[in-house]
């Protein structure tokens, strides 16, 4: 099989996948930059030869690459009204890592691109292989479109609240549903990237999050970073909150999660051409869970002790739920949430590049060899 | 850090969450914890039902300890009425000799944000009481303390308040085996000084006492002064400075007082102590736990759990 990987070159996941692909002597592979795709330095109806598998990786982790995308997003958001940084603007951004801002004009611009792949692989191309659809790739990159999906196919998700603003909205509202504490994500994020788990009592309030805000000539700047922040005044929550509400922002409840070992946890699994295998257990001291915040994975036999097969069976059907809501999807890592009390399992995130695991086997298989096996199976 | 686990074990026996649908078995190896789920706070039930329930199983009057967990989800309500319902069931509970109100983790709840409220009444409705923790320092008082049977008494806070210290050294429990107090932190309503503490560390008026806990504390140095000059010594077999900003300063106390050597056990873990200081003190032959090293300086310390 010939496999045609659209990423950044230098990115791991690239590099992983076409490793495993090369383990395979049969099987071949060639790489897409994304710079050279939005440049159009390379037109994919050139690339696309009969049968070619097309993989579409993660933008991620690439200044420019994001610059790109962001200029490519401006007329999409000029459509729906919102605000936008020029193209000059977008393609002369500076490099200010790990800044959180422009979000829904990358996103945007992400989509768009994602457009003209499925448009261009048509073109080259009578029978389309893709092993994630550009459509399936672009729903699950918007959190907020990615449950209204999953709760209409009933699968048991946190309530959320509908589209937030800013701060003095989201105490009414949670106020109004009692709800104590909840989940702010930004609608595009990947990772915890911009994630925060806010929580009032009384007249006391507190932000846990790896954001660090800095102030600038006035400005708020939001930054990912490594370490876990407390924030408990509420000059600093309100100004969090309505920095990342310009955003776009799904907040859903904060159901108190299991804990093992001292620490509290939740999954992540993978679901495989509609099987669930590959499975991490995710254990942090904080609510954010997230392995790259220096959180560890736990290890299975204790879970199997502390919730039992069939519960793990049960999150493992409750993961192939939700990416069945996904069509055109081979794969996807779905992150479940356990409850306190160890019975209520409800899927959080479904994340359409969420199958990075290193080291991690199922059957005998990576993920990505998995994919392999799966999506030879469905052409052989 | 923070309290991310709930209790799996209590007192020698596994704890389960108490289910109305699965009902109680097995109570000789198990304790219940009585703890509203998300589902049921969101279905409307309260710990009250919960409780009610818990009280209409055939095994109840039987049943030695009961462990209140997360109680509430969407307000700032308090112990009280909890408190109040188990007392109604005291006749029901007469065999409870333990409890702990209050296992919650911070998932659930901060454990600065806990509402606890007055337990004085729980003594009265259960004088056989031998066993009691209680997390959460806000609104907690004690009352007057007085009991025969009681051997452990056990406080959690992110911040103690004065009343609870005053109590605590009022207290007529002339039985008390285990105390342990968790200090906490000044952002969050400890505002007593070393002074506060002559009474409960002098331990005169805990005789039988052979496990103190002063812990999670701001002034762990102090503490760690005063406890090595005082007499109760001669009496602990263990004591707990643990969690708190203890370092070579109050260690040095500890490691020149010769009562020290009389403990059979001594917990020091989360301490800013240096490598050469912990040296010295495990030179001292006795045993140590000395877990959690941190680093920082004098006016960059930070108890383990206060939030």
């Amino acid at each position: 099989m010939h496999f045609l990987i659209i990423g950044n070159p230098e990115n791991r996941r690239v590099k992983l996948f076409s490793e495993t692909v090369m383990d395979s002597k049969s099987d071949t592979f060639e790489i897409v930059s994304y710079l050279d795709l939005v440049q159009k330095k390379v037109f994919l109806s050139d690339k696309i030869t009969n049968k070619v598998i097309v993989r579409i990786e993660s933008p991620g982790e690439n200044q420019e690459v994001r610059n790109a995308l962001i200029a490519l997003g401006i007329n999409a958001v000029q459509e729906e009204g919102g605000t936008f940084i020029t193209e000059n603007e977008a393609l002369n951004l500076p490099t200010d890592h790990g800044r959180i801002c422009h979000g829904r004009q990358w996103y945007k611009g992400f989509d768009c691109l994602l457009n003209q792949i499925q448009k261009n692989v048509q073109k080259g191309n009578s029978e389309i292989r893709f092993m994630n659809s550009p459509f399936a790739i672009s729903t699950m990159f918007d959190k907020i479109e990615c449950q209204k999906i999953l709760q209409a196919s009933g699968v048991s998700i946190p309530k959320n609240f509908g589209q937030i603003v800013d701060y003095d909205q989201l105490r009414s509202q949670m106020m109004k549903s009692k709800t104590r504490q909840v989940f702010i994500k930004p609608a595009h994020s990947s990772s915890a990237s911009g994630v925060m788990a806010y929580r009032v009592s009384g007249d006391r309030q507190e932000i846990i999050t790896s954001v660090e805000m800095v102030q600038e000539h006035g400005q708020t700047k939001l930054y990912n970073s490594l370490k876990i922040r407390k924030y408990t005044w509420k000059e600093d929550i309100t100004n969090l909150i309505n920095t990342i509400a310009k955003e776009r922002i799904l907040v859903e409840e904060w159901i108190p999660k299991a804990s093992i070992n001292n620490r509290i946890f939740d999954l992540r699994i993978v679901v495989i051409n509609g099987k669930a295998g590959h499975i991490v257990i995710r254990t942090s001291n904080y609510p954010v869970t997230n392995l790259h915040l220096g959180n560890k994975r736990g290890d299975m036999n204790e879970l199997i002790a502390l919730i039992g097969l069939e519960k793990i069976n049960e999150a493992k059907e409750l993961a192939e739920k939700a990416v069945l809501c996904f069509p055109n999807t081979l794969y996807a890592g779905v992150d479940v949430l356990i409850s306190n009390n160890l019975s209520t399992l409800k899927v959080l995130e479904v994340n359409a590049f969420g199958d990075l695991l290193p080291g991690v086997l199922y059957q005998g298989d990576t993920t990505y060899g998995a994919e392999i096996k799966a999506i030879k199976q469905i052409y052989s | 850090m923070t309290i991310n686990s709930n209790l799996n074990t209590f007192l020698g026996k596994k704890v389960a969450d108490f289910n109305t649908e699965v009902g109680i078995s097995n109570i000789d190896t198990t304790a219940y914890r009585l703890r509203l789920s998300y589902d049921e706070a969101e279905e409307g039930k309260t710990i009250i039902q919960l409780i009610d329930s818990f009280a209409a199983q055939p095994e109840a009057s039987n049943v030695k300890e009961i462990i209140i967990g997360a109680y509430d989800y969407d307000s700032e309500s308090s112990t009280d009425s909890l408190i109040a319902q188990l007392i109604v069931h005291k006749d029901v509970f007469k065999n409870v000799t333990a409890l702990f109100i209050g296992d919650i983790t911070s998932e659930e709840n901060e454990i600065s944000w806990i509402q606890q409220s007055n337990i004085a009444p729980l003594f009265d409705a259960f004088p056989q009481l031998e066993y009691l923790r209680v997390r959460g320092g806000n609104n907690l008082e004690l009352g007057e303390l007085k009991s025969a049977n009681l051997k452990t008494l056990i406080v959690e806070t992110g911040g103690l308040p004065q009343n609870v210290i005053d109590e605590v050294s009022a207290a007529q429990l002339p039985n008390l085996e285990h105390l342990e107090l968790w200090l906490g932190s000044e952002n969050y309503g400890f505002e007593s000084s070393i002074e506060d503490f002559k009474t409960i560390i002098e331990g005169a008026i805990f005789p039988k006492l052979t496990f103190l806990g002063l812990m999670d504390s701001e002034i762990q140095d102090e503490i760690a002064i005063e406890v090595a000059k005082s007499p109760i010594l001669e009496r602990l077999h263990i004591l707990n400075l643990s969690m708190g900003t203890l370092s070579d300063l109050g260690a040095k106390a500890l490691l020149e007082s010769p009562g020290i050597l009389k403990l059979k056990k001594l917990l020091l873990n989360y301490h800013y102590m240096t490598d050469e200081m912990m040296e010295n003190l495990k030179a001292l032959g006795i045993e140590i736990e000395m877990e959690d090293q941190q680093d920082g300086d004098e006016d960059d310390r930070y108890i383990e759990v206060s939030e």
